[in-house]
């Protein structure tokens, strides 16, 4: 007879976890989502596109988890580098702070979670940066455009 | 003063407290004050021993009585206070008592008199002590005391309606005012069937001398004074007939009974005889819609070619129309062969028989036919028949006509002919065939668990007998109700034919042999309901009391019945189905329905016909015009100058008037509505049944796209449609997932109960809105409505910049599964130069639809 398979966690996940690793997930994106403001596409064309308006985060979220980088100075290292390359604003002391405890909370949300559940939250991540910084820059537009009218 | 009274209530908040709560049923504080008004204002006519100032002070003490409840929102909060009263009236909650009620018109001492009534509670804080405080110079009112708190609030109180058969207490206070209670109950809730029989018992009761004062979805609950009669159930049969009867006959000026009873010539030709000779215009109809049969008007001749080629006509259009001619007479005259064999109940009734003999003996007096062969004739008539048989009988039919008349005017002529002849037989096939020859009357008031008039052990012995036989054909008990089955339910009616169901043995394929069965009152039920509808598939939703309902409150039920009809009749508008309607202006008014209130449908229509007029919907526009020409034509001669004068609008000319009206002028509507219900017809029927107050049912067909999508996404539907139809009646609502099933579980637990599957519950969660046991609480019932108006609007926003979309099925569904960025970068990727989507508004959406957090 086939022996019976069984299929089991590592880590066993409990709600009050759950609950942890949701408040991780959404430190890491007031983090980003505050360094993105010192992030403005060069040439940016007025269309928004995923990649534009995410920019070096989108690329850390892949590197980390694909483990290309492991460690926070090295991806900060890689955000820090394409920013400069293609942000038309310059980063600053602020905007570089949030990126570092950004890259800190996002390694222990690897550290912690299992690696199924860290890939989901990488992804929620993404939405949750993209849809942060539309509303920035929507929130932006219409304060100019407040200001425009008066 | 009710009105006033129930917008003071909306605009504290009090359809979203918590009045009676408990596993028997909840009843928000709103519709709890409202029954208590409703219960007392009666209790004052019967009773007849009040003045009308104390009329005054009663009613406003039955609907303050419980306002200390106001800061109650849940169960749980409940729970957690121990104490009965969580406050005591506070200074300003006086002085916005005295203030309402100073607006409705009570004097100062009527004024002292409430607040003197009202009931104290617990001192918690310094304003509770000003609130006592200012109780000093206040008066009491003993009478009304013990009415309003004794009588009423123990009456509504009542959770079902089982409780009355103990009283307990409460016959000693109703002896105090010589009173005798009594109540009618049914065990099987099954839509129209039922509120007739409701309608049955009321006009009994009050025929005895008792008011109904309550009622429950189940039954209701009299009060007459001691000594009143003993209702007379002799004629409860002939009376719910009766009933029956005027009800179809309603139906009948909308949906032609005649028409809907026409089957095909070469199969039964009458398929529903019980509607056919309901009465004479019934019978008219018939044999209108008869004549328009394609097999008579312009029957197909396909298959004659060799009589044509035989034909005595050179011409071969000529000799088509001369068969057309003969095959049409013919097959009228199978019809009217059908008519006439109810009407004599198959040639047996020998005084059917006479009177028809009389008849023709007088119709054909000219005619060259006499009465025996005519006869014979009729009888030998069959569709089996050779084509060459056919011709022969219609040509000898045609004989007892002029010979000078072309096809149509021959076919008019012989069409009149019958219609003469079986209209004054009817009575004698309604006696044979129609409803009176069926026992749903006397099935019903089996159905009656209190008073005792059936015999419930003989039921109970049938169904028992039925099931022990076993499944000869198909299920031996109707698979809806449970009685015995009679017949094989028709297809479509309970899903497709040949589909798979459950409510066969072990799960099978419905096929021949193997059929759903349900019983006579569950098919009844079918056909009155699909008569109105004339689709088999269609959603139900049932308005019900939360928990009991006076007549006071039944009367605002009965104007947002009044309004919802007026929109679907005269304007063409199916509110029901109106989601993105509904919720464009929820949106733009921010979600605050309750600030709506009362309005809330006013509003709602207000904001459609802007709509309509913003977007120039020309369709509209024209029938608008159109109807101010037919009132002008009919009541003005045609001078459009005189009807803009009489206006005295200031409107200079037709146009102007056409504007006005379709933003939604009511003096020129009140002018034109009438006519404009001919031009708009609503493109889905909605059934609004509400005969009696116990209970509303509202029917209404899927559209086509909704047809299509995933069952969870119509849930979605469902919930925010019934969460509306909770909002505007103050009640709880239902939503069936079998149609037709009867109404079995009657405890309202909620402002909404919906059916739901795991998909929806999945999605459902995101909006951090808990639903227990399937109901939605009172006080979620406003926060669901905005998120699921935000959810609308953004889905149409969706299909506003990509209508080719494939992902539009299941849309609804996907929006609230996935994060609130994904739904934002797939407007992103769907958008083209020509349609660059909202963004800023589908932020807005999102953040309405998950700002509680609870997204994952």
């Amino acid at each position: 007879m086939r022996p019976i398979y069984k299929i089991k966690e590592e880590r066993k996940v409990s709600p009050e976890f759950m609950d942890e690793i949701k408040m991780d997930i959404e430190t890491t994106i007031d983090h980003f989502a505050k360094y993105l403001e010192d992030f403005i596409p060069e040439g940016a064309s007025g269309r928004f596109t995923k990649t534009s308006i995410v920019g070096p985060v989108g690329k850390l979220l892949s590197g980390i988890s694909s483990s290309k980088l492991e460690t926070k100075d090295a991806l900060v290292g890689y955000v820090v580098n394409i920013h400069e390359n293609t942000s038309s604003k310059w980063l600053s002391d602020e905007g570089k702070k949030s990126l570092e405890e950004g890259v800190v909370c996002l390694l222990s949300l690897k550290e912690k979670a299992p690696n199924r559940l860290f890939t989901k939250a990488l992804r929620e991540i993404d939405y949750g940066v993209y849809k942060r910084k539309l509303e920035y820059i929507y929130n932006k537009k219409k304060k100019k455009d407040e200001v425009k009218e008066e | 003063m009710i009105k006033s009274l129930y917008r003071f209530g909306l605009s504290r908040g009090w359809d979203k407290k918590v009045a009676k709560w408990g596993k028997t049923g909840v009843s928000s504080l709103l519709a709890h004050s409202l029954t208590v008004v409703g219960i007392t204002n009666k209790l004052i006519d019967i009773i007849n021993d009040f003045s009308e100032s104390d009329r005054n002070v009663a009613i406003a003490t039955s609907f303050f009585h419980d306002m200390l409840k106001e800061d109650r929102s849940s169960k749980e909060k409940i729970e957690k206070s121990k104490r009965l009263m969580d406050k005591l009236y506070t200074g300003e909650d006086y002085q916005d008592i005295k203030n309402i009620l100073g607006e409705i018109g009570f004097s100062e001492d009527e004024i002292k008199q409430v607040i003197g009534i009202l009931p104290d509670g617990s001192i918690q804080g310094i304003e509770h002590l000003e609130g006592l405080l200012s109780k000093k110079n206040t008066k009491d009112n003993p009478e009304v005391r013990r009415l309003v708190h004794d009588v009423a609030d123990v009456l509504a109180s009542k959770k079902s309606i089982d409780e009355f058969s103990d009283l307990g207490v409460l016959e000693e206070s109703l002896s105090h005012y010589n009173l005798d209670l009594t109540f009618h109950k049914v065990s099987v809730i099954r839509g129209v069937l039922t509120s007739l029989l409701h309608k049955t018992f009321h006009h009994i009761y009050e025929e005895a001398g008792y008011t109904p004062v309550l009622f429950y979805p189940e039954g209701t609950v009299y009060i007459g004074l001691k000594g009143a009669e003993e209702p007379d159930f002799t004629y409860v049969k002939d009376r719910y007939w009766k009933y029956l009867k005027d009800y179809l006959e309603d139906v009948s000026e909308i949906r032609s009974l005649g028409q809907e009873s026409i089957g095909r010539v070469n199969a039964t030709p009458i398929e529903s005889p019980s509607f056919a000779y309901l009465n004479e215009s019934t019978l008219n109809d018939f044999w209108d819609a008869a004549r328009n049969q394609n097999a008579i008007s312009n029957s197909n001749i396909k298959g004659y070619d060799e009589i044509i080629d035989k034909g005595r006509f050179d011409s071969k259009d000529v000799m088509e129309d001369w068969i057309r001619e003969k095959v049409g007479m013919y097959y009228l005259f199978i019809y009217f062969k059908s008519v006439l064999e109810h009407c004599t109940n198959e040639w047996n009734d020998e005084d059917a028989k006479k009177h028809l003999e009389q008849i023709l003996e007088t119709e054909l007096d000219q005619s060259e036919i006499n009465v025996e062969e005519f006869l014979e004739d009729i009888k030998s008539l069959s569709h089996t028949k050779p084509k060459e048989a056919k011709i022969e009988t219609g040509k000898k039919l045609k004989r007892m006509f002029p010979d000078d008349l072309g096809r149509n005017e021959l076919l008019d002529q012989a069409s009149e002919f019958c219609k003469k002849v079986t209209i004054d037989l009817h009575p004698y096939a309604e006696k044979h065939y129609g409803l009176m020859n069926t026992n749903i009357a006397e099935q019903m008031i089996e159905e009656i668990s209190y008073p005792p008039l059936a015999n419930v052990q003989g039921i109970v012995e049938e169904v028992w007998e039925e099931y022990n036989i076993g499944k000869i054909k198909g299920t031996p008990l109707c698979v809806l109700c449970g009685r015995k089955g009679t017949s094989d339910a028709k297809a479509g009616l309970l899903g497709k034919s040949q589909t798979f169901t459950n409510f066969l043995s072990g799960g099978s394929r419905i096929a021949v042999g193997n059929k759903l069965r349900v019983c006579d009152l569950c098919e009844m039920e079918m056909t009155v309901r699909t008569l109105y509808t004339r689709r088999a598939d269609f959603e139900e939703y049932y308005i019900v009391p939360q928990i009991n309902l006076s007549p006071d409150y039944a009367e605002l039920w009965a104007e947002v019945i009044g309004d919802l009809l007026r929109a679907h009749n005269r304007f063409g508008i199916d509110s029901i189905t109106r989601d993105r309607t509904w919720a464009d202006m929820i949106v733009n008014n921010e979600g605050d329905i309750s600030k709506m209130g009362q309005d809330l449908l006013n509003n709602y229509t207000t904001h459609l016909l802007e709509n309509l007029w913003k977007n120039e919907q020309k369709e509209f526009k024209n029938n608008v015009r159109n109807a101010i020409l037919s009132v002008v034509d009919s009541d003005y001669n045609g001078e459009i100058e005189q009807f803009i004068e009489d206006l005295e609008l200031g409107c200079d000319s037709l146009d102007e008037l056409v504007e006005l009206a379709v933003k939604g002028d009511e003096d020129i509507l009140f002018h034109i509505e009438h006519k404009l219900g001919e031009y708009n017809k609503p493109k889905v029927r909605t059934l609004f049944a509400m005969i009696t107050p116990n209970y509303a049912l509202v029917s209404y067909p899927l559209r086509k796209n909704e047809k299509k999508d995933h069952k969870s996404a119509n849930y979605l539907r469902h919930l925010f449609r019934s969460s509306m139809l909770s909002k505007l009646f103050s009640a709880s609502v239902i939503v069936k997932e079998l149609r037709y099933e009867p109404l079995l579980d009657i405890t309202p637990r909620g402002a909404v109960k919906i059916p739901t599957n795991i998909q929806f519950d999945n999605a459902f969660n995101n909006m951090d809105i808990d639903l227990k046991d399937g109901w939605l609480q009172h006080e979620d019932v406003d926060k669901i409505i905005f998120k699921l108006s935000a959810l609308f609007c953004l889905d149409g926003e969706l299909r506003r910049i990509s209508p080719s979309s494939k992902s539009q099925k299941g849309s609804l569904i996907t929006i609230l599964n996935e994060y609130p960025g994904r739904t934002l970068n797939r407007m992103q990727q769907l958008s083209s130069d020509n349609k660059r989507p909202n963004m800023q508004f589908a932020l807005d959406m999102l953040n309405i639809m998950f700002e509680q957090g609870g997204k994952k």
